[in-house]
Parts: C-alpha cells; structure tokens; sequence
C-alpha cells in the first residue's frame, strides 16, 4: 500500500548541479505523481500528488522540471481551485443569512456595510459560478503569476533559476491543493489562503533555486498591498462579529 | 513529445487577452461582484492597487483617455497585458519565434518599477482617485 511507504518511497532529489533542463526535454530525476498519471493511473497519481504537496512541499516543488507540462499542472489547479470554490459558495449557502446579519451591523463605517451584499448567495449564482469558473481560473492564474514573477524578479530572485516563469505558474497552480482545506466552515478559506503562500514560498524558493527569504519577500510584496485593504476587512469583520456577540448576550 | 512551454504559455496569454476582450460588455457586470477598497473607505486615501478595477472598466468601454489620465499604471499594465496576449498569441499560433522574459533585471529597471508604483500611488492620492 502506497500510504505505508509514504514518503520513504520517493526516490531522492537529482542536485543543483545537474543543469538546466531545456524546453521539452526529457526531464532528469523523479517528477510529481501527476506527471506521470500515464504511468500510475490518474486517481492513484492524483492522491500522491496531495500527499506529497502537503507532507514534504520542499520535495514536491523540487520535482517540478521546465519540461512543458503547462497544460497537466493548469489541469491540476483548476481542479482544485474549483473544489474551493464550490466549498466556499456551500458555505456561502449555509451560513450566508448569519453572516449578513453580522456584517450588517458595519454600516455605520464607511462602505462596509456593502460587504454583507457578498456574503449572500442562491442555487442558481452557484451553478453559474461552477461553470465559467475555468475561465475565470485561466485570467486569474495568469495574471496572478506575472505579478508573482515581477516580484520574483525585482527581489532577484529568479537569477539561477532552470524554470523561468514556466516554475511560477506551475507553482502557483500545484499550491492549489491548499484550496482543500476551503471544506472547514466558514474560516477554512482563510487557512486555505495562508496555506497557499506558504507553499507558494517553498515552491518559489524551490523552483527557482533561491532563499526561502528571498521567495518569502517575492511573495510578500504583493500581499502587503493587498493585505493593507484585506486587513481592514479582517478587524472590521472580527470587530462586528464581537460587537453583535456582545449586544446579543 | 509536448509542445515546448514557451508556446502553450504563449497561447495561453492570447486565449486569456481575447477572453477579456470578448468579456469586455459585461465587464461592469462582473465588477459589481466586487466592493469599493476598504483601505480608501476607512482612510479616505486610495491604497496602492487603487483604480486597478476603475481602468479595466474605462477600458473595457473605450475610453483609454479617461483610463490614462485617472489610472495612469493600471490602464497601461492592462493595456500591456492584452496587447502582449494578442501578439505572443499570434506569433505561437504561425509558430513565429516567441520572445523570452528575462531572468534578471539591471538595479535601473527595478528602481524604474518601484518607482512608477509608488509614483501612481501619488498620483492616485492627489488626484482623489
């Protein structure tokens, strides 16, 4: 059983200095499950890929070879980028009545009161977001990567690195397996998203044979803009949630 | 053997670019799904990113000089992404040579995107944007 030798089976990493692959090459070493899904069958390569991204991220991202795979690790992502977001809009179904109520007692500061308008949804808005939600995964896993390898660039951090920006989007699309944890209710797509730039660090710093330090600032730079707006949002929210707790009890 | 990265990323770039064109009617649409920044509500400055979405959408309705003289970085970052989409795109689908990104950047253009960043931040909180 695969699950007993996990991860003692994973053959060792090739080194540093076995060179950069080219486009198209037959990659060196071993690959992730999910290269080889010919070979392992595509349940079987799909399990071990999680598995692997999730208990020894550094090993799975130090598997990832410029070798043209684009298409199988977008295929990839978008699988799990969609199981999140269908989680995410069920909890949206669930608990968006309660969520509301919360958010409504922010109207008072500023705009926020706008934000209990999102957390309300129904069937038919959930269908339609499961079906042009591909789409919507291509722009935003595009676009997404070229801000990430800017900010890889300006840190300088893609200096030594074999995989270009072919490393980063794969990246980027593999680290969607955090989007798993979007089955916890309600803050499950927070941990899914911190979840994400960790792994999204390790892989950069993997890929791009850089420092964690380096790949941690990469992918601070635009979570720092972001996280000035996010932030307000997070004690705006916190602070109505303790608020209507407290003039409820 | 699989088609070389570069031309799937490639033709990935020109189906995204011609995706947000064909998108572009209902871009208000799908705008309306977002909130207005929380830094600029709670501040009243815009933050960084600020008229990332306003520029798309002056775009999007053809109206570059609005997008230009409101949100100067965002509208030529835009601008940039779906004309190097519909180019690279075009190139990967005669199988023309594909231009290659860098891997290094020279300290001048760091500091020149640095700068352009924090400048359009400026601009956005003068200007009220």
């Amino acid at each position: 059983m695969a699950e007993d030798s996990f991860p003692p089976e994973i053959p060792p990493l090739p080194s540093a200095s076995e060179g950069a692959p080219n486009e198209g090459s037959a990659p060196s070493g071993p690959q992730l499950p999910w290269e080889e899904r010919g070979n392992l069958g595509l349940a079987d390569a799909l399990i071990e890929t999680v598995k692997l991204i999730a208990m020894a991220p550094g090993d799975a991202f130090s598997r990832l070879r410029a070798n043209g795979r684009v298409i199988a690790a977008l295929l990839f992502g978008l699988l799990f980028s969609w199981l999140g977001n269908f989680f995410g809009q069920m909890w949206n179904l669930v608990f968006g009545q309660a969520m509301r109520s919360v958010l409504e007692g922010l109207e008072g500061v500023g705009d926020m009161g706008g934000l209990a308008n999102l957390t309300v949804t129904d069937v038919p808005s959930v269908i339609i977001s499961m079906i042009i939600w591909p789409l919507f995964f291509a722009i935003g896993i595009l676009i997404g990567s070229g801000i990430f390898h800017l900010c890889l660039l300006l840190v300088g951090a893609t200096q030594n690195s074999p995989n270009g920006f072919e490393g980063t989007l794969k990246v980027m699309c593999y680290a969607q397996v955090s989007n798993l944890l979007s089955i916890v209710p309600i803050i499950g797509g927070l941990f899914a998203v911190l979840a994400s730039l960790v792994l999204t660090t390790i892989g950069f710093s993997k890929v791009h044979r850089t420092s964690l330090g380096n790949a941690a600032v990469a992918v601070l730079i635009p979570v720092a803009l972001c996280c000035i707006c996010c932030g307000i949002v997070l004690v705006l929210v916190v602070g109505g949630s303790m608020a209507a707790l407290t003039a409820g009890g | 053997m699989a088609e070389p990265a570069g031309r799937q990323l490639a033709l990935l770039w020109g189906a995204v670019a011609t995706a947000l064109i064909a998108l572009s009617p209902w871009a208000q649409t799908f705008a309306s799904g977002l909130w207005s920044c929380p830094f600029k509500e709670f501040t009243g400055l815009a933050c960084p990113g600020c008229g990332t979405t306003r520029a798309a959408l002056a775009l999007a309705q053809l109206d570059p000089w609005h997008a230009l003289t409101h949100y100067p970085l965002p509208s030529l970052a835009w601008a940039g992404f779906i004309a190097g989409g519909l180019v690279v795109g075009w190139r990967a689908l005669r199988r023309l040579p594909l231009p290659g990104l860098p891997r290094y950047l020279p300290l001048w253009a760091r500091f020149t995107i640095v700068g352009a960043v924090l400048a359009n931040w400026a601009y956005s909180i003068a200007t009220g944007v």
